[in-house]
């Protein structure tokens, strides 16, 4: 076997690894999920649903029966939904401000909102708790969203930035004078230009909304706001002794489904090379 | 077509080097002005200063008898080809060239037909639905010219487009 053909194996065998590292457990939870709750309970069910007993559709009727998961469902689209396009908005406008203009304490800005991103989460929870019940919007969507905000924006920020300086200034200033004002400009020639952008920052923003736990279980109280992950942890069933586990898994791939959607829907906007033959050269 | 009088412009940069140095030319009305000289000596700056790009250190920019130091690019209705084209990429070749005419707001039979106009005098019709990514680099020369003759702009500066 020739050198050539070896790296060719080795990459192979490392990138089925990687494959099962990462969707094993996913293939674990959807099988989990169309076992029974006797079946998960009695032992060692196999891998399989058939082989201790399956429950078909049954825990995904029942999920989707549950009028608090369903709400948390609402709970979560929405505050996601919202948080993503606040985020994404401001932070196209901050971003652009950023990568043109040259203003004092801009270097300040930068750092700073890169501090606010590295902030832990959990220490602000605290106080969070505390300013929310003063404010009147503990266990609200308004509650959620505003720290979704704060610390995605820096994440945003920075992404578009980056994706403005990539842009020809040229192209703003041939926008100019051929008419536009600087928001002609900035909205038919540079947006559509930084779409890559932001799409993409408006995908980082819906996953940490989405996924985050620890806001959605401490700044919530009652099913008005609690989003999904939070939700699932109250899933306890008839028997809190017995946790279902099977119902659970259920619902974890119905929270999952709606961000594959949505990556799969904005994963073609994000392409390469869309100022392609803007300049010579 | 209009008059352009340039009286004792200066452009200096934030270190103080003086790019254009005291620059007095006046073009008249239909004139044809060539600037000529090496690498880094204003041309560009000079030009970006006439259609309002750069701002003006001392000295007057006076077009058709107004001077419009303080004006806006767009205030200013001049047409400029860039060095290197400035094309909008997302755009196709038509709509390249209506750029200009949809920010006036003009009717739609008037833009295509100014568009038509432009691009059988350049040679494009045949690209009007390409995007310039797709195009040679003398198609995208054509297409940036196209953009600057379809308005009526009182005069046309074109950076060294070639």
């Amino acid at each position: 076997m020739n050198k050539n053909a070896l790296t060719r194996v080795g990459t192979l065998v490392g990138f089925v690894l990687i494959l099962l590292w990462c969707l094993l457990p996913v293939a674990w939870i959807i099988s989990l999920s169309f076992k029974s709750q006797e079946a998960v309970t009695n032992g060692s069910p196999g891998f399989f649903p058939q082989s201790g007993g399956g429950a078909g559709w049954q825990n995904y009727v029942d999920v989707l029966q549950d009028e608090q998961f369903r709400r948390a469902i609402l709970n979560s689209i929405g505050i996601s939904l919202t948080a993503t396009i606040l985020s994404v908005a401001l932070a196209t406008l901050t971003a652009y401000a950023v990568a043109r203009l040259e203003f004092q304490g801009k270097k300040f800005v930068l750092t700073t909102a890169l501090v606010i991103a590295m902030f832990p989460v959990v220490s602000l929870v605290g106080p969070l708790f505390d300013m929310w019940r003063t404010f009147g919007i503990y266990d609200t969507w308004i509650g959620l969203i505003i720290p979704y905000m704060s610390f995605t924006l820096p994440l945003a920020i920075w992404t578009l930035s980056a994706f403005f300086r990539e842009i020809p200034w040229e192209m703003e200033q041939a926008a100019q004078v051929d008419g536009a004002t600087s928001w002609q400009a900035f909205r038919k020639v540079i947006v559509p230009l930084a779409a890559p952008g932001v799409f993409t920052a408006a995908i980082l923003t819906f996953f940490f909304a989405w996924n985050d736990f620890v806001f959605g279980i401490s700044l919530t109280s009652t099913e008005r706001a609690r989003p999904i992950p939070a939700a699932l942890s109250f899933f306890v069933g008839a028997d809190p002794f017995n946790r279902p586990a099977s119902l659970l898994a259920a619902g974890a791939v119905v929270a999952t489904v709606p961000v594959i959607l949505l990556v799969l829907f904005f994963q073609r906007k994000i392409v390469a090379g869309l100022t392609a033959g803007a300049v010579k050269g | 077509m209009a008059t352009i009088e340039m009286k004792n412009i200066v452009k200096k940069y934030g270190d103080g080097f003086p790019a254009v140095n005291d620059v007095s030319i006046d073009v008249a009305d239909g004139e044809f002005l060539i600037l000529v000289g090496p690498s880094g000596c204003g041309k560009s700056t000079l030009l970006r200063m006439i259609v309002g790009l750069e701002d003006i250190t001392s000295g007057d920019m006076v077009i058709d008898g107004e001077r419009v130091n303080d004006l806006a690019p767009r205030d200013r209705n001049l047409a400029m080809v860039f060095q290197n084209y400035a094309l909008y990429p997302h755009l196709t070749v038509y709509e390249n060239i209506a750029f200009p005419l949809r920010l006036k707001k003009r009717p739609e039979k008037e833009i295509d037909e100014k568009v038509r106009q432009a691009s059988r005098t350049l040679d494009l019709d045949e690209h009007l639905e390409r995007k310039p990514g797709n195009l040679s680099g003398g198609q995208r020369q054509r297409v940036a010219m196209g953009r600057a003759i379809v308005r009526d702009a009182k005069a046309f500066l074109f950076d060294e487009p070639l």
